[in-house]
């Protein structure tokens, strides 16, 4: 008969094989706790990466941004550069001087220039581009009056780079940028002048009695004087600049009339035709022409029919009375009156001079400004006189002399545009403005942005263009 | 047993402070980048909008000041708010650009949003606020002697609840050239 002790003993048996259990799992708890300890390294591992990730990601955001206005400050300072120093078309910039490309179209790189706190930039310029080359993600077409460069900068900040490129271009603007009479220092208009157009001054306009003037262009320190008062006035900001005068190549001769064509408008000058005045002159009539002074003279009773091109003198005089000076019809003609203070014009002192005095009389069948364009390259030949010439009763053409006294005396009317240092006409002088010549421009020394893109970052080597 | 239990309570209570530690720092240094991101787009949107300006307009409307604050970008105003030290070497200072009839740049935010005006202002972007501090200055050319254009600093700061980090400052700079440089003024540089 079992006894409750035996019924018992049974139960404890049971109860042995229960205590038996956690003695197995002895030891599992901490091994767990160990292995969630390792999970939560893991997400611990992998939160503080993420947020070091995202952190360094930012640092990156700022200096690339910082980049992009470090690169845009090589832009800038590139164009700023090809503007002061005004590089010929086969010339670019390096880091501040002009220089000729080693090879390719790119000159050398700036170097890098610091801006401050780690930020620098490099840029590389290119000579003039011709059509069909590449830049700023567009490709280059001709147009006229225009010089194109490549601008390639890369900024960097703290190891960051951003490389860009930009198309600038110089464009052209009017030579004459008042439509009429231009001095730059002043204007003296005798009694009773006509003018039908402007007459501009960054100083003084004087105007004597009974004078007529459709408009006053002024400068911000200019002012009218004298007895007359003009119909309407207007003052600009800024004061008007001398243009550059486009004398080119002129001072070369070339040896056959096609070599020395006039150049469309606006277009670079190139060789002169100065020799077509030994073959078509007259030296009978005292038209005298020395080539190795390139000085042209005109005598008593003189006559010269200048043909279509280019002509570079270093005098050019006509004192004779009764002389006459033609123009071919159908072809224009350019004068050049160079200097010998330039580099490289072949003229020695005394230079510069032109006279057109006593009873010239000038010849244009053209009738058109455009076909008679006379330039003075400085103030060195003084006074540029055009004084008692007999024109048929008008003058047509343009003067250009923007450091010369220009005094032009007793010719019945002047068709065209007038710029000069300073500028005075004679009582009764009557100007009319011709439209045409707005056709001439001159090349602003200005680069502004034409084109841009964003390169990547990155190139192989010194191929700064690359990708680009 | 029952220490193995207690061992094991103990490793993962030290694991999970670790745990709430590490995502406590990584929230903080994710708010730290969020509030550096938002000031970086700031100062980029801030020096495209001088750059839109007509550059007789880029120019200070006053004379900045100089604060005692090293944190503040106005510490690096020096010689009475004529002088601005744009890098981080203290000769590397410019005259501040200062035209009072043109100039449309503030010199300090004074409490002016960047909505309604131009230059210093104080910015907010979603949660993320601060102050926008502007400098004009004249940068002279390595071609020139003088100076020959203007150098924008656009430093944008941010403004942080008490016990957060304080993010550095960003700062920004580029150069402007003047787009109407008459010869002369070439000449002169």
């Amino acid at each position: 008969m079992p006894s409750p002790h035996n019924h018992g003993m049974i139960d404890m048996r049971h109860l042995t094989n229960f205590k038996r259990h956690p003695t197995d799992e002895a030891g599992f708890v901490l091994p767990t706790a160990m292995i969630v300890l390792l999970m939560l390294t893991v997400l611990i591992g992998a939160a503080v990466t993420v947020a070091s990730q995202t952190s360094t990601s930012t640092t990156r955001d700022s200096n690339t941004k910082a980049a992009l206005e470090a690169a845009e400050a090589g832009l800038q300072t590139a164009s700023y550069r090809l503007s002061k120093l005004e590089p010929e078309k086969s010339e670019c910039v390096t880091g501040t001087a002009k220089a000729t490309p080693p090879s390719g179209i790119y000159c050398a790189g700036s170097g890098s220039e610091p801006l401050g706190n780690g930020a620098s930039f490099e840029y590389w310029t290119s000579k003039g581009l011709v059509a069909g080359e590449k830049c700023g993600g567009e490709t280059v077409s001709t147009q006229e009056n225009v010089t194109p460069r490549c601008i390639t900068s890369v900024g960097n900040v703290n190891g960051v780079a951003r490389r860009v490129q930009e198309r600038a271009a110089s464009l052209a603007s009017p030579l004459f940028q008042v439509k009429g009479i231009l001095g730059y220092h002043s204007v003296l208009i005798e009694n009773n002048g006509v003018l039908e157009g402007e007459v501009g001054t960054n100083e003084t306009l004087t105007l004597k009695n009974g004078v007529t003037v459709e408009r006053a262009d002024l400068g911000p320190l200019g002012k009218v004087e004298g007895t007359s008062t003009p119909k309407e006035t207007i003052k600009n900001t800024s004061p008007f600049e001398p243009p550059p005068v486009p004398i080119g190549e002129s001072a070369t001769s070339a040896i056959s009339q096609a070599g020395c064509k006039p150049p469309p408008e606006g277009g670079e000058v190139g060789l002169n035709c100065d020799f077509l005045i030994t073959s078509g002159a007259d030296a009978n009539s005292g038209v005298v022409f020395t080539p190795s002074t390139r000085s042209l003279s005109m005598g008593q009773g003189a006559s010269l029919e200048l043909k279509e091109g280019v002509y570079n003198f270093c005098n050019f005089q006509v004192s004779g009375n009764n002389t006459k000076l033609t123009t071919v019809a159908g072809g224009k003609v350019e004068i050049f009156i160079d200097s010998a203070l330039r580099a490289g014009s072949g003229c020695t002192a005394p230079a510069g001079k032109l006279e057109f005095k006593n009873g010239l009389e000038l010849i244009d069948p053209n009738k058109n400004a455009l076909y008679l364009q006379i330039y003075v390259y400085d103030g060195s030949g003084g006074t540029v006189e055009l004084k008692n010439n007999v024109s048929g009763g008008q003058f047509y053409g343009t003067i250009v002399a923007p450091y010369s006294k220009v005094t032009i005396g007793n010719n019945a009317e002047f068709v065209g545009a007038i710029e000069a240092n300073e500028v005075e006409l004679a009582p009764n002088f009557r100007f009319k403005f011709e439209i045409e010549v707005n056709k001439l421009k001159t090349p602003s020394r200005l680069y502004e942005r034409k084109a841009w893109e964003e390169c990547p970052p990155t190139y192989i080597g010194t191929n700064f263009q690359e990708g680009c | 047993m029952l220490i193995e239990v207690l061992i094991a309570i103990l490793v993962l209570a030290v694991g999970l402070l670790g745990l709430v530690g590490a995502f406590d720092s990584a929230r903080k240094l994710n708010l730290l980048s969020e509030r550096r991101t938002s000031m970086a787009h700031r100062a980029q949107l801030e020096i495209e909008r001088l750059q839109a300006l007509p550059y007789e307009q880029l120019a200070m409307k006053s004379s900045p000041s100089h604060s005692s604050e090293e944190t503040n970008p106005d510490f690096y105003v020096k010689e009475g708010g004529t002088e601005y030290q744009y890098g981080a070497m203290s000769t590397e200072a410019e005259k501040v650009v200062l035209d009072a009839t043109n100039g449309m740049i503030e010199a300090s935010p004074g409490g002016r949003k960047c909505s309604e005006t131009v230059g210093a202002c104080e910015w907010e972007d979603g949660t993320v606020n601060g102050s926008v501090y502007d400098f004009v200055t004249w940068h002279t050319d390595r071609a020139c002697t003088k100076p020959s254009y203007k150098r924008l600093t656009v430093v944008v700061t941010a403004k942080v609840p008490s016990g957060n980090r304080q993010p550095t400052s960003v700062r920004v700079s580029t150069l402007i050239a003047n787009p109407k440089e008459t010869k002369k003024e070439f000449q002169e540089c």
